[in-house]
């Protein structure tokens, strides 16, 4: 090939490589298959202890189960991404202290307990109706049934749901994990305003004769036993710290229905057939109704709780998009002034 | 299947073309990039470049004309791959073909012939009708 003023010409000797892939050309990355290992072991390992030891749900154990995935995942990858993952952690960890830390002060911040307004609102909803009394009349029998257990699973997805998804997305791809945690941390934030602002009775406490709220009939509270019915139990262990710190009357908004929505929105994009896309939406609707049907929180909190999500969204892929256009204006003025 | 969209590589030569007013390529250079612009904008695609090629140049440009662009950063690992790359591999785009494979970049914006032995789709430079003069070099690719 004749040399042309700007352009590189091909040497003869180097034609050798036509067509060839570059994957081909450099060495295997070795350490992608010792990553790989690895985090299929931990699937393993993870499987069996929740089989013989429980799910973990505390926040401790959970955050340990993450952190050793994590080391898996980011086995032989360069210092940098490293130093990156670090930095994210804390992020990480700040973010769960802090919504714990509001989370459990919350109840005890003097706002007004809401009591009968959230029950009236669903009431309103329901022509007259308590969805969870109705719910539970016609379902609930001493004998575990079937919708029992998928109530009971689903309920308990929320422990695993959200953390496997920000763990394959931190092993992955970083761009999408930040872009899920700023709206998961939205939703977070907002979240325990409410719980601040709104402390709300659940249908199982504002029916239950250890309180004095009593506003609907008796409810069965059994949310475990259809997990256990199938084999399952949960792994909680108490760390005597502030992460232990619960709060009964963060109901408002309910972030086992948020949770169950933000994860199957993240993915929608990706997701092609339409029916593939109201499959996906329907574990949102399964979830908020086993959440009633278990007497744990309102219709309401989790209208709520959705309505929240998509906000959230909303709000970040205005301003991602809002990102994109404003660097891609500098790059316009930039090349401009070169001219 | 990638979550991210798929990123174009901007290689030295590009960049050099890119960014030098007196570069014969830089019309070239320039009318690609701003197309290219056009699809990171509409979050079609992420625009790249290796920490090597975006070391000497500017902030000021960095954070202007490449303000969309991010950086790969090559690691020693990387390097340490490019040393053991097949025969034939240029010593000068070796790194780039190892960031390319481990990355898996598909399109590579570039004036170096070289790159279309390769199994990469290359960015049209070419311009557009209605452009002003050319500098009646060869297309690399359409």
């Amino acid at each position: 090939m004749s040399s042309t003023a700007g352009v590189i010409p091909v040497d003869e000797g180097e034609r050798a490589v036509a067509a060839l892939r570059p994957a081909a050309l450099v060495p295997v990355d070795t350490w992608r298959w010792v990553r790989i290992t690895l985090m299929t072991t931990y699937l393993a390992v993870y499987l069996w202890w929740l089989r013989t030891k429980g799910l973990p749900i505390d926040r401790i154990s959970v955050a340990i189960a993450l952190g050793i995935f994590l080391v898996c995942a980011f086995v032989g990858k360069p210092g940098r991404q490293w130093a990156i993952l670090v930095g994210d952690v804390v992020l990480y960890a700040v973010m769960w202290f802090s919504y714990e830390m509001t989370r459990g002060a919350a109840d005890h911040l003097g706002m007004p307990l809401q009591v009968e307004s959230v029950r009236n609102l669903d009431r309103w909803l329901f022509l007259g109706h308590d969805p969870t009394v109705a719910l539970q009349d016609r379902y609930w029998t001493p004998k575990v049934q079937w919708y029992d257990q998928v109530a009971s699973f689903t309920y308990y997805t929320h422990f695993v749901f959200p953390i496997i998804v920000m763990a394959v997305l931190w092993a992955t791809s970083h761009r999408q994990w930040a872009r899920f945690m700023k709206r998961f941390a939205t939703l977070l934030g907002v979240a325990c305003v409410m719980f601040v602002l709104l402390p709300t009775v659940p249908p199982w406490m504002a029916s239950s004769r250890k309180f004095p709220y009593r506003i609907v009939p008796p409810l069965e509270r059994q949310t475990y036993r259809g997990f256990y019915d199938l084999g399952f139990k949960g792994f909680v262990k108490s760390w005597q710290s502030a992460l232990d710190w619960g709060n009964t009357v963060a109901a408002m908004p309910s972030l086992h229905a948020s949770f169950a929505l933000i994860v199957p929105a993240f993915f929608l994009p990706w997701i092609r057939p339409r029916w593939a896309k109201a499959l996906v939406l329907c574990f949102p609707v399964v979830m908020l109704v086993s959440l009633v049907y278990l007497a744990e929180h309102w219709v309401v909190d989790g209208l709520v709780g959705w309505a929240i999500v998509g906000s959230s969204f909303w709000f970040w892929n205005r301003a991602e998009a809002r990102q994109r256009t404003r660097r891609a204006t500098r790059a316009r003025d930039g090349v401009a002034m070169l001219a | 299947m990638s979550l991210d969209p798929p990123t174009v590589l901007l290689d030295r030569t590009f960049l050099a073309a890119l960014l030098d007013p007196e570069d014969v390529n830089h019309l070239r250079a320039r009318e690609a990039y701003l197309r290219l612009v056009d699809e990171y904008e509409a979050n079609r695609l992420l625009l790249a470049a290796t920490s090597d090629d975006l070391h000497h140049v500017p902030d000021a440009q960095r954070r202007g004309a490449l303000a969309p662009v991010f950086t790969l950063h090559v690691a020693g690992q990387h390097r340490r791959a490019a040393a053991k790359a097949a025969e034939g591999v240029p010593d000068d785009l070796a790194v780039p073909v190892v960031l390319v494979a481990r990355e898996r970049i598909r399109r590579i914006a570039t004036f170096d012939a070289r790159w279309s032995a390769f199994d990469v789709d290359l960015v049209s430079t070419e311009l557009p009708p209605d452009t002003g003069p050319d500098n009646g070099l060869d297309q690399l690719s359409n």
